[in-house]
């Protein structure tokens, strides 16, 4: 493991935090639709890659792929727990209003098409969604997305197959 | 040429099906992007089934969802970056009710201990000691 300095551990902080937050940010957003949520996410996945990464700590597609990743499982955590919380407290209706409080936000402006797209994309499960985020939003090639999934690249491919064409049957059938 | 057209008119839908979001996404080699575009022009079927899911993924384009901040607040910076210039600090941050249990339960065994000697020095200094006088 390499010993920095002070200084040096600034900058890699500084440079490590820029670079990727925003990516970050937008990913878990789009995960679990609540901003404040997301930011908790993001806060505690840059907390366990500064506690545990023993590699050089420089921008790195290896460091990507390890954020997304600690970032999607968080993320799931972070949706489990929230609905234990509302199960307990017996409120399904509290927990459909901080799901869709990104679509409620937005929905002036948007068409009836990418709102039904949305809230269909918001019913998939965390790991359909996690695909079609990279795919359609991040823009990753199935390569990136397998090295953050540890799926393989054919088999990226027929899931994501798989999943629009789910959505693209509901979506004409006008569900939601 | 002729052995990728002897190819495509024994390819059945079936087979193109399945490849019809890579090929969108433009994840498929030149052979098979070619061998897709020829198969397209001559299937009504496989047309729809490209264009329902062109929509689809139009449609989620579309929700950009409400722009995520960009930016992580200047508090939970901070927070991540005091976790990362100061890990001993940051363990007692996060374990502050444990440490805090500890240090008391220390300091009550420790004025226990002190308590305790204090008193058994006060007995060792009063013990009495069997004086034997010589009235003679």
């Amino acid at each position: 493991m390499k010993h920095y300095s002070r200084r040096e551990k600034e900058k890699a902080f500084e440079v490590i935090v820029s670079q990727y937050e925003a990516q970050l940010l937008r990913y878990v957003s789009r995960m679990i639709f609540n901003f404040d949520l997301a930011e908790d996410v993001v806060q505690e996945t840059f907390l366990k890659l500064f506690k545990n990464w023993k590699d050089e700590l420089a921008p790195s597609p290896q460091i990507l792929s390890w954020l997304y990743r600690v970032a999607h499982n968080k993320a799931i955590d972070m949706i489990r727990k929230e609905n234990r919380r509302i199960n307990h407290q017996n409120n399904k209706a509290e927990w459909d209003k901080i799901d869709l409080e990104i679509l409620h936000k937005e929905k002036s402006g948007i068409s009836e098409n990418a709102l039904a797209a949305a809230e269909i994309l918001n019913s998939l499960t965390p790991d359909e969604k996690q695909l079609v985020i990279l795919k359609v939003y991040e823009k990753k090639t199935y390569k990136e997305i397998s090295e953050i999934t540890n799926l393989t690249t054919g088999n990226v491919g027929f899931k994501l197959h798989h999943i629009m064409k789910k959505m693209a049957k509901r979506l004409n059938k006008g569900e939601k | 040429m002729a052995k990728l057209s002897q190819k495509q008119s024994i390819i059945k839908c079936s087979d193109i099906e399945p490849h019809l979001f890579d090929f969108l996404q433009h994840e498929l080699g030149s052979a098979q992007t070619t061998i897709i575009t020829e198969h397209l022009k001559k299937c009504e079927d496989c047309k729809k089934s490209l264009a329902e899911l062109q929509s689809s993924l139009k449609a989620l384009e579309d929700f950009g969802v409400a722009q995520p901040p960009k930016h992580l607040t200047d508090n939970r910076r901070k927070r991540i970056k005091f976790a990362y210039m100061h890990p001993f600090l940051n363990f007692c941050y996060i374990h502050h009710k444990i440490i805090s249990i500890i240090i008391v339960i220390i300091t009550l065994a420790t004025v226990l201990f002190l308590i305790k000697n204090a008193s058994l020095d006060k007995k060792r200094n009063f013990k009495e000691y069997p004086v034997q006088l010589n009235l003679r």
